[in-house]
């Protein structure tokens, strides 16, 4: 899985490519955790990501957590039609704010 | 498939492996995608909770199999009692997970093991396995019903059969309406924007038409035997002007409401495209609409779909109708005409197949394959109406048609594409004036030709549809009225393979159309090389 993340201000675009499984899910999570405090404001483009796991999932209702701590807001997206399904079948695709 | 058991260890990776021979054995099943996805996120959920609550490295087991022909999943987890299901401290989501997710884990403690085990839904019966039992039912009971004496049996056909077969089909015809309407409308509003309407428009409506038009012409040729030209007793007919302007004028509704309410499947088709064509040039000043129709295009598909699990249940009644009544018999006695159409119907199929095969690239094999399900639905319900669901799911799965292109073309191809129904009327008429020892002129043959032509595109896409028309043909044409057994027979049997062979070609227009204008993705076909 590749994670490319860019900072600007309280603003941080990251782009995910792979899979998130229970294994790579930590590495999303420990990028997540190394921003700077001031982030806010999480970018998440999903167009390369081809599943996400249940590990996966956790980490991004953790995130999204985080951004409504920080007073902020997280964005996910263009979900291919999979990762879509799996927001939309766990009931998730009603908390995050996706972007297809 | 045998049941297989693997160990795994509960830390990343093994719960990762353990995820994939999850999907692997599901691909090999005929659930759907959702229901896949829902397995394998519930199994992987249920190995995390575990992996918490024991810790890495603890030892399970994963057992997949089939059960009475079921998918069945298992974990096996040996240690303390823990349900996964009634986790104390997670969130929200986490505590619905495994409701939501669409499948209900069951759980067990037995012999120090914590088992949570997943019953998938059975994979459905395709529909050609359905439409088959269903025959095979069908014939069983009319053998049956044929040792009843007589009186029964009618008793049985006018009370109860024909009834029930009057009613199924009265509610598909209610719903083809709307259905018509909104998909047509839909379509039109999806395609973005009045140029690209423009050109779709007419790559589908042209060669529609150009498919209607071929098939009259091989009709004309393959007739050659019962051509009459001015010899014997020459047609008496109405004004051709008056009758083919009449044809032509009728296609426009004067009423809003009325095309739904006789069921005037053209005029529906033709304010479905005024009222798109005005909704897309309207653009953001009807959103509030556009929002509208595409939700009702939603719940009325949804409706179509419900009745469509009944079709089984009409093909019993059908094959039932036709033995008692002794329709099948009568055929036989107009057997050059039902050969001549046979093998019209089959020539002309089988060049469009591979001018289709050709043109886009796809199998032949790939084309009969993806094609047969809808075909059979059509050929045995004698309704192209009852494989809508199924024609749009084959082009877009199957085929790999882009979705405008599919909810355009699928309701416009239903309506306009009959080239087995304009074989079907120009044979049938060429024959019926040929019994009459009737003749006509050069201007009688072009007439007949037109009106063979526009009936089969006003024709409702409807069992016994044709049967309304004919009368109105024969009085146009000039030709007795008692020439209505005949064809009325001929219909009753020949309707079916019409039915069939008109969704077949609606298929292979729509194909040719998408690639045409390059939204054929070759990808995104089942079965298709990446």
């Amino acid at each position: 899985m590749n994670i490319t993340t860019t900072i600007d201000g309280a603003k941080a675009a990251m782009s995910i490519d792979g899979k998130l499984t229970v294994a790579t899910s930590p590495e999303l999570e420990g990028e997540i955790s190394s921003l700077p405090e001031a982030v806010k404001e999480f970018d998440l483009d999903l167009a390369g990501l081809d599943y996400i796991s249940s590990a996966g999932l956790r980490v991004l209702v953790a995130t999204q957590k985080l951004a409504d701590r920080r007073g902020g807001s997280m964005i996910l997206r263009h979900p291919s039609d999979e990762v879509y399904d799996i927001f939309d079948m766990t009931g998730l695709a009603d908390v995050f704010t996706i972007e297809r | 498939m045998a049941t297989q058991i693997t160990d795994i260890m509960l830390d990343a990776e093994g719960i990762d492996r353990a995820s994939e021979a999850v999907a692997d054995f599901l691909d090999g099943t005929q659930l759907d995608r959702r229901s896949q996805l829902s397995a394998r996120l519930t199994i992987e959920y249920a190995l995390l909770s575990f992996r918490d609550h024991f810790g890495d490295g603890t030892k399970a087991e994963l057992v997949v199999g089939n059960r009475l022909g079921k998918p069945r999943l298992m974990i096996k987890v040996r240690g303390d009692r823990f349900d996964p299901r009634e986790q104390g401290n997670e969130t929200d989501w986490e505590r619905t997970f495994m409701q939501t997710a669409g499948l209900r884990p069951s759980f067990a403690y037995t012999g120090g093991y914590n088992i949570i085990s997943i019953s998938c839904p059975r994979p459905p019966l395709g529909s050609t396995a359905k439409a088959c039992a269903a025959i095979t039912c069908g014939v069983v009971l009319a053998q049956a019903g044929l040792r009843l004496p007589e009186a029964t049996r009618m008793s049985l056909l006018n009370g109860l059969v024909n009834p029930l077969f009057d009613t199924y089909v009265g509610m598909l015809a209610g719903v083809a309406g709307p259905m018509v309407f909104l998909s047509v409308v839909c379509g039109i509003c999806g395609i973005g924007d009045m140029a690209a309407l423009g050109r779709s428009g007419r790559a589908l409506i042209g060669r529609q038409m150009l498919t209607n038009v071929s098939a009259v012409a091989l009709a004309f040729v393959a007739s050659f035997p019962f051509f009459r030209l001015g010899v014997g007793k020459v047609a008496e007919m109405g004004d051709p002007i008056s009758s083919i302007t009449g044809l032509l004028l009728d296609l426009f509704p004067t009423n809003l409401f009325k095309p739904f309410m006789e069921g005037n499947t053209l005029q529906i088709i033709m304010l479905s495209i005024a009222v798109g064509v005005a909704v897309l040039a309207l653009g953001d000043l009807t959103e509030g609409i556009r929002k509208a129709l595409n939700q009702l295009n939603v719940l009325i598909q949804f409706l179509m779909e419900q009745l469509c699990r009944l079709l089984p249940l009409l093909i019993v009644v059908m094959t039932i109708s036709q033995t008692w009544s002794g329709t099948l018999g009568a055929l036989f006695q107009s057997w050059l005409p039902i050969l001549v159409i046979g093998v019209v119907m089959v020539v002309f199929l089988a060049a469009q197949l591979i001018f289709t095969s050709v043109t886009c690239k796809i199998s032949l094999r790939e084309l009969l394959i993806t094609c047969f399900p809808a075909t059979v639905i059509a050929c045995i319900t004698a309704s192209p109406s009852a494989a809508f669901g199924t024609v749009l799911s084959i082009c877009k799965d199957d085929l790999g048609v882009d979705d405008e292109q599919t909810s355009f073309g699928v309701p416009l191809g239903m309506v306009l594409c009959k080239p087995m129904t304009a074989i079907l009327l120009t044979v049938v008429m060429l024959y019926s004036a040929r019994a009459y020892n009737m003749g006509g002129s050069v201007l009688w043959y072009a007439q007949l030709a037109i009106s063979c032509l526009l009936y089969a595109v006003a024709v409702p896409p409807v069992p016994g549809g044709m049967l309304a028309c004919y009368g109105m043909l024969l009085a146009s044409l000039g030709i007795p009225t008692g020439a209505l057994a005949v064809v009325t027979a001929l219909d009753l049997l020949l309707d079916n393979l019409c039915a069939g062979g008109n969704v077949a070609a609606q298929i292979m227009q729509i194909v040719l159309a998408a690639d045409s204008l390059g939204a054929l993705d070759h990808n995104a076909r089942k079965g298709g090389e990446a």
